[in-house]
């Protein structure tokens, strides 16, 4: 069974009133399938749709036209989200709450048990290194910090399929190798992670296979082991190819 | 089918209730004791007389338009974190739906109204034990009354904001329901009157009929006419008045914010 299957999703956002309505593609016609315990690495420029992409496959905007399911159930519905896990790009958390908070808050909408819950809160936030900063207010974290409750966050419910916008964003060096061990380690437990980035270099270490949105479009799929050269030619190749078209 | 829905729409008031409190939106209180007492003093020095009765009429008109600011803010705060910081995207790309995260946030949203009246009202009884002014059980019902229209209040101006394309639109809209709302006899007033031409008549019509008439919530005027009794059968309907309005506005907050994207 396919982790992930999209099929022919189509994405267009309206703005404006209705006498000055303004129309933005975002998706036209995107057919991707992604297999069980697959690390999959969507690579494209900023505004290519990557992002629409997963908000789509999370239930945050609805598709225009066109299908998208994980694991064989609707992505979006509510039993579908309790086996999957997101990181936005850039997650914000309410500043007065604290990291034991958040996640617990977060907790009891995965419907961790009580008994449960302070360990494996306990357990995500000593692997983001954040254990004795739990009871710290959120406004006084820094961008990297607030992305490491962000992957904290992720590790909450054991979750089958994982939805990472941009994981490195924000982390400084360190950070970006822990993020990235964090990652190979779900690899390894055979979780399916889909993987939003433009930062190509993380692609080669990460991902099985890769896909390339260019203006709404999946111009490219490719097994990372069958790219010849570094993937960052490959990546700028395709593109151009595609602007030429 | 989602699962242990009031578990989850619970875990959501606790966390607007927390929020509200680490945000200090009852820091409100503060002012509204201020106003009270800074009041109280004033009227012994103006009407030594009626000082009773005019210091448990603004106090409870105090009362209402703090707790109209406490639930503005506390819709503002919320409203602002989740959606313009985005801390919504990730609370509702857990398994929770739509409409269960709108109800938790209601309910979050009356905890805060509830605990604000409940230290208001032990304010007010305080000036009112200090200042020897003897008030009867008639109160909790003013007190009652008054809770209904703030809660009606929330239910509708969490359904704005679900259909407005921005906060601010929609705070604007709810607080201009609110005024009106309090000027529904002046509305009946103009359509009755026959110098209203029949296009404004029309207009105020359905506003008449569509915005809540928040002066059925109003007792407090009543508490002395009616020699400190009101009648039940009329506390029952202004409850079902409450409890219909709250739902129908709910309802339509949740279809919205259903297919709201964020």
């Amino acid at each position: 069974m396919n982790a992930i299957e999209v099929k022919n999703l189509k994405k267009t956002y309206i703005s404006g009133h209705f006498w000055n309505r303004k129309r933005a593609v975002a998706l036209c016609g995107v057919d991707l399938k992604i297999k069980e315990k697959e690390v999959f690495g969507l690579l494209g420029l900023n505004g290519a749709g990557k992002t629409t992409l997963i908000k789509i496959m999370t239930g945050l905007v609805f598709p225009t036209f066109g299908s998208a399911s994980i694991l064989g159930k609707p992505a979006g519905d509510v039993q579908t989200r309790k086996e999957m896990a997101y990181l936005p790009e850039m997650p914000y958390f309410p500043r007065y709450l604290t990291p034991l908070e958040i996640l617990d808050f977060y907790a009891r909408l995965y419907e961790v048990p009580r008994k449960n819950r302070k360990e494996i809160i306990s357990v995500a936030l000593l692997k983001v290194g954040l254990y004795e900063k739990k009871n710290i207010k959120l406004k006084e974290f820094s961008k990297g910090m607030l992305q490491k409750v962000g992957i904290a966050q992720l590790l909450l419910n054991d979750a089958k399929v994982f939805f990472l916008d941009e994981p490195t964003y924000g982390l400084d060096p360190l950070a970006t190798k822990q993020m990235r061990d964090i990652i190979l380690e779900l690899k390894k437990a055979g979780k399916t992670i889909f993987l939003n980035t433009h930062q190509v270099s993380e692609v080669k270490q990460i991902c099985d296979r890769i896909g390339i949105l260019n203006k709404g479009r999946l111009i490219s799929e490719a097994e990372v082991k069958n790219i010849k050269g570094s993937i960052e030619s490959y990546f700028v190749k395709k593109v151009a190819d595609d602007g030429k078209e | 089918m989602e699962k242990n829905k009031f578990g989850k729409i619970l875990a959501v008031a606790q966390n607007v209730l927390n929020e509200c409190i680490r945000h200090k939106v009852l820091n409100i209180l503060f002012v509204f004791a201020l106003a009270l007492i800074g009041g109280s003093l004033l009227i012994e020095e103006l009407s030594p007389g009626a000082q009773g009765r005019t210091l448990i009429n603004v106090g409870y008109a105090n009362m209402e338009i703090f707790g109209f600011l406490t639930l503005m803010l506390s819709i503002f705060i919320m409203t602002f974190e989740e959606v313009e910081m985005r801390n919504l995207w990730l609370s509702l790309t857990k398994p929770i739906s739509r409409s269960s995260y709108l109800l938790g946030k209601f309910l979050g949203i009356t905890f805060v109204l509830l605990l604000t009246i409940a230290v208001m009202s032990i304010i007010i009884m305080g000036i009112a034990f200090f200042g020897r002014i003897s008030l009867n059980l008639n109160y909790i019902l003013i007190v009652y009354s008054m809770t209904l229209g703030l809660l009606l209040t929330i239910a509708f101006t969490l359904a704005f904001i679900s259909i407005a394309t921005n906060l601010t639109t929609g705070l604007i809209f709810s607080s201009f329901v609110f005024l009106i709302g309090h000027l529904t006899e002046h509305l009946k007033a103009i359509i009755e009157n026959p110098l209203t031409s029949e296009a404004v008549k029309v207009a105020l019509f359905i506003v008449y009929y569509i915005t809540p008439n928040f002066s059925i919530f109003n007792l407090k005027d009543k508490a002395y006419m009616v020699d400190g009794r009101f009648d039940l059968s009329y506390i029952l309907l202004i409850t079902l008045y409450a409890a219909v309005y709250t739902f129908i506005s709910l309802l339509i907050g949740t279809r919205a914010f259903k297919k709201k994207e964020l």
